[in-house]
């Protein structure tokens, strides 16, 4: 069954953590975004035991795609200065449409520019779908909205929804027009219940509204991919044998990324 | 006290005699969709653009898109504005990782287009895509 990561690596040039966390979970798809480590380095770093990991080039400067898959399989057909989206297209497995995002940050643009990014990526994956004819989609990144916020929830916006049971329905009318759901599991991680962590970034200000934990990155799913898909999504806290957090139990920005990673993988 | 009811009030128009003026406004999209149509003839045909609108709510979100025919009509997103429904301006400019611009009226929306698709990172990406589509 085919495994991604997604990790927002916030410059650091850590392209042995990177290595780590693939190769011990086998990741298939590795997605990254803010990354500085030049892609040659991190080829030679992937590839430093077995030589199976390629770059899959895309004209999205945010996102740098490596897999163990032919690069060929992951053809780019729409991208912006903010996501690449193209087609993964495995032998024997369905096609499906593989969305790599990283929207802009809270602290350069203000919540109803963030809603307006989540509206554009979201007409941008349904014009995609209406191209390809299908809509098996993976929408995998860095948001930087947390899945309870507008451009996330709305019709207009991602449309995406807490309950597996909600999406199956696929659709849903709102004033006479069809609005198409996304299933995003990402809503099951919020608060440290199970001695987990309550996110994949953490952000502590002197304001009287802090959250202080935010799950930026997320992967949302539509529901014809949903009876491949068990739940299996984490947000990873070690890379190897390194820790991903401080002694606080937040993400550990000195050693890695102030962003965690997360894992998934999915039958199609 | 109300006026007694006059069957003639049928006949009245109460429009303004002043004609609409749809056809003087140039909008946003229009201008948009000129220059679209520009670069498919300064590049042989090679790199197209196109101008894909939607309303979003309250909103009107036009998004500026290279195309490259030969290249499975791969698209990039060059650029978006968004305005309100019912008011062409202001409207917000997105570009690339500069914050999203205020645009005040047509002849700030002209400039800006100017700064958008002589910089730098426009070029090289059309000339990437001219690369790659003449194989």
């Amino acid at each position: 069954m085919p495994r991604f990561l997604f990790w927002n690596l916030n410059n650091k040039l850590v392209p042995h953590l990177v290595k780590d966390v693939a190769r011990s979970n086998e990741v298939d798809v590795l997605v990254l975004a803010e990354c500085a480590i030049p892609i040659g380095a991190m080829l030679m770093e992937l590839n430093a035991e077995t030589p199976d990991f390629q770059f899959a080039h895309g004209e999205c400067e945010r996102i740098q795609v490596f897999t163990r898959f032919d690069p060929g399989f992951l053809t780019p057909i729409f991208e912006s200065d903010r996501y690449s989206i193209r087609q993964l297209r495995l032998p024997l497995r369905a096609e499906v449409l593989l969305a790599m995002v990283h929207l802009p940050s809270k602290m350069h643009s203000a919540g109803e520019s963030q809603r307006t990014s989540c509206s554009l990526l979201a007409r941008a994956v349904l014009e995609q779908e209406a191209t390809v004819g299908h809509t098996r989609t993976i929408v995998v990144g860095d948001f930087n909205v947390d899945p309870f916020e507008h451009g996330f929830v709305a019709t207009d916006g991602l449309h995406a929804v807490m309950s597996k049971t909600v999406a199956l329905r696929k659709t849903r009318r709102v004033e006479g027009r069809d609005f198409d759901f996304f299933y995003n599991p990402m809503w099951g991680y919020f608060g440290d219940t199970g001695n987990k962590t309550c996110g994949t970034y953490y952000y502590d200000k002197a304001e009287h509204v802090n959250y202080f934990w935010h799950i930026f990155d997320q992967v949302l799913l539509r529901p014809d991919l949903l009876s491949g898909f068990s739940d299996d999504v984490r947000i990873l806290t070690v890379a190897g044998n390194t820790p991903l957090l401080d002694r606080g139990g937040r993400p550990d920005g000195e050693t890695a990324s102030d962003h965690l990673p997360i894992l998934f993988s999915l039958d199609f | 006290m109300s006026s007694a009811p006059d069957a003639n009030a049928l006949n009245i128009d109460l429009w303004p005699k002043e004609k609409f003026a749809a056809d003087d406004i140039v909008t946003p999209v229009s201008i948009l969709r000129r220059q679209a149509a520009l670069l498919g003839e300064k590049t042989q045909q090679l790199v197209a653009a196109d101008v894909s609108t939607a309303a979003t709510g309250a909103k009107m979100e036009h998004s500026f898109r290279l195309v490259a025919p030969a290249l499975n009509n791969y698209r990039y997103e060059l650029f978006s504005v968004v305005h309100k429904v019912d008011e062409l301006y202001p409207l917000t400019g997105y570009f690339r990782e500069s914050p999203p611009r205020r645009i005040a009226d047509q002849s700030d929306l002209v400039e800006w287009l100017k700064e958008v698709l002589s910089s730098e990172s426009t070029l090289k990406r059309i000339d990437a895509l001219m690369a790659q589509a003449k194989g």
